[in-house]
């Protein structure tokens, strides 16, 4: 079978020829949850960069006349007030804001110490492998949420910057394994071999050779990282030890829902709830939708 | 098999032990320390007592004398009294264990037993209307923030409606245990913990009956003639079950996350209500003994699923 040649080359030349992401994008584009994902991605992305311009109410103002008595949804108050007299769709927008602040954030952070961690374990294998896995396998062991928790109760440091530390700097761990394990199958390839054999410095080989063919699962990855700190976020909002009142946030407008005023209007709890539920769900799609188009030997199985 | 056992469980005294470092240097590295504890009490202190306080708790000695003095103490079963109460935190933390577990445990047998089936038959029926709508309902279990489905169950379930009790695990005016009570106020928790776990598990079953559907062996056994339920049940199901007893293992944090979740949210009396007003308390021994008994319990399980795996799969060999 080895004399084929002629004929394959042939069609090979036939199919036009396009540029890799061209290719990721009809990939992406077949899978239409994860296009929907995509659209509310940018929904997102645009109602907090321009949030300011779509509400003209301060998302901090306190209307001193209705408060107390939340108004209903109106033309008014797209969302309402909240029990404050605060324009709710105002704060709901500046808490898109916070959300996708603390979820890109904490996102880089952690797959870039990830990465770096992953790729030096795998690449140097031995005993600095063993060692750093065995660090990750303890950092896992730990129930992550309670850990963060726990670290921003005792810094007891609220800001937005210590929030996106805090948890980048807690959620680096699966990434990192997930480098490693690409690298160690990567750099028994030939080509890696071959890399050595001239005398390509570790650098080199690592930056130029390896890390790039194991970039895939990690976009992935990042882009489901994004998701779990949105939702990391706004629990820690919620209890308090995230994003500090009067700054608005998804998670802490939800710490009164089960006060008296704030039962009575229903919608301030679903409203905030609907809207992480929206965009962790649109982080999700992209990245399963992304993980079938980066891996051109899966038949899009994980539809 | 016993080599393989043995090996495992030497494995876990370095894991368990930078487990206790990594917990104890978190504690000590924590601004303030544990005597802000005290000195934020209302009875303003002086420097001598501080240091009187500071040299009572061992505060003063080197952090690595302090390391080994704690770990030594929890090797014998003392992990030191809590600052709000001064009741021995082991104590403190077993009796809680009990009600975590009965949640984590009821709402696991809900989530097998509508997961499995689902997902199988995802699988089997593939890019069928079933399907996409059990993909969807996972994409959005994925997304749901446990507390707030917690809050939205009982804003319907228990203010609106009045049908279910919204917190605890019985009522006030119960006498002794009381089966139908404690049911009724089981309702609203187990059901928010079922949900959000059902995603991952609906999502890793599917793919995993996929995965065994499209394996030379399954086509073999369609070939000779045999019939689609054997095929789907006898063949690809129980293989398909295998990576499962490790998901259990992965996921058990997770598990964990989820129940302290729904503890806080129903106020619930268990590990994560425990450990949560611990942190707020700023009751350092109570949060350590917590971190660390959950995240023993995780490496516990995580054995269990190996052994489990080994012990199903006869592909793992143990040497």
């Amino acid at each position: 079978m080895t004399s084929l040649p002629a004929k394959v080359v042939d069609t090979e030349d036939l199919t036009p020829h396009v540029s890799m992401l061209t290719d990721i994008w009809r990939r992406f584009r077949r899978n239409r949850l994860a296009l929907v994902g995509l659209a509310l991605v940018f929904v997102l992305l645009l109602a907090a960069a321009l949030a300011p311009l779509l509400s003209h109410y301060d998302p901090n103002a306190i209307d001193t006349s209705i408060m107390g008595t939340p108004q209903t949804p109106s033309l008014h108050h797209l969302f309402g007030t909240d029990d404050d007299g605060r324009d709710y769709f105002a704060r709901m927008l500046f808490g898109a804001r916070i959300s996708l602040e603390v979820g890109f954030s904490a996102m880089i952070i952690a797959v870039t110490f990830g990465t770096f961690y992953g790729a030096v374990s795998g690449y140097f294998g031995g005993w600095v492998d063993s060692v750093l896995m065995r660090f990750v396998d303890m950092m896992l062991s730990f129930p992550t949420f309670f850990l963060i928790l726990a670290v921003e109760a005792l810094t007891n440091n609220f800001s937005i910057i210590v929030i996106m530390l805090v948890i980048g700097l807690l959620s680096w761990m699966s990434v990192a394994r997930l480098v490693r394990g690409q690298i160690l199958s990567l750099r028994e390839r030939d080509y890696i071999s071959a890399a050595k054999a001239v005398g390509a410095p570790d650098g080199r080989i690592m930056w130029r050779h390896l890390l790039p063919n194991a970039l895939a699962p990690v976009i992935v990855a990042a882009t489901l990282a994004i998701g779990n700190n949105i939702l990391t976020e706004s629990a820690l909002s919620y209890l308090g030890l995230g994003v500090q009142p009067p700054t608005a946030s998804w998670g802490n407008s939800l710490q009164k829902a089960l006060d008296p005023d704030v039962l009575g209007a229903p919608w301030l709890t679903f409203i905030p709830g609907l809207l992480i539920v929206i965009t962790v769900m649109a982080f999700n799609l992209v990245g399963e939708g992304l993980r079938d188009a980066l891996d051109p030997r899966s038949s899009g199985g994980r539809a | 098999m016993t080599n393989y056992l043995i090996r495992r469980v030497v494995g876990l005294v370095p894991l368990l032990f930078g487990i206790s470092l990594i917990s104890f240097g978190m504690m000590f590295m924590a601004p303030g320390g544990p005597t802000s504890v005290f000195l934020a009490s209302s009875h303003p202190m002086s420097p001598v007592e501080i240091a009187n306080i500071q040299h009572n708790l061992g505060l003063d000695k080197p952090w690595y004398v302090q390391y080994f003095l704690w770990i030594g103490n929890m090797l014998h079963g003392d992990f030191g009294y809590s600052f709000t109460d001064g009741r021995p935190v082991l104590t403190k933390i077993i009796e809680k264990v009990p009600v975590t577990a009965l949640l984590i445990g009821v709402s696991f047998f809900f989530t097998i037993l509508i997961a499995i089936p689902t997902a199988v038959y995802s699988a089997v029926h593939r890019d069928s209307v079933f399907d996409y709508v059990a993909t969807a309902i996972a994409f959005i279990g994925y997304g749901t923030p446990t507390f707030w489905l917690g809050i939205e169950l009982i804003q319907l379930f228990s203010v609106k409606w009045h049908l279910l009790p919204d917190s605890g695990l019985s009522s006030i005016d119960s006498t002794g245990f009381d089966l139908g009570d404690t049911v009724r106020h089981l309702v609203l928790p187990v059901a928010t913990l079922t949900f959000v776990s059902l995603a991952s598990w609906i999502r890793f079953q599917r793919s995993s009956m996929l995965e065994v559907l499209g394996e030379d062996f399954i086509r073999t056994a369609a070939a000779k003639g045999l019939s689609r339920n054997v095929v789907i049940f006898k063949h690809a199901f129980r293989n398909a079950l295998l990576p499962l007893i490790t998901l259990l293992g992965l996921y058990l944090p997770a598990l964990l996350t989820g129940a302290y979740f729904v503890e806080i949210v129903f106020t619930i009396p268990g590990m994560g209500y425990l450990g949560l007003n611990a942190i707020f308390e700023r009751d350092y021994p109570t949060v350590m003994g917590t971190t660390i008994i959950s995240a023993v319990l995780v490496v516990v399980g995580n054995l269990l699923a190996d052994i489990g795996y080994a012990a199903a799969d006869p592909r793992i060999r143990y040497d």
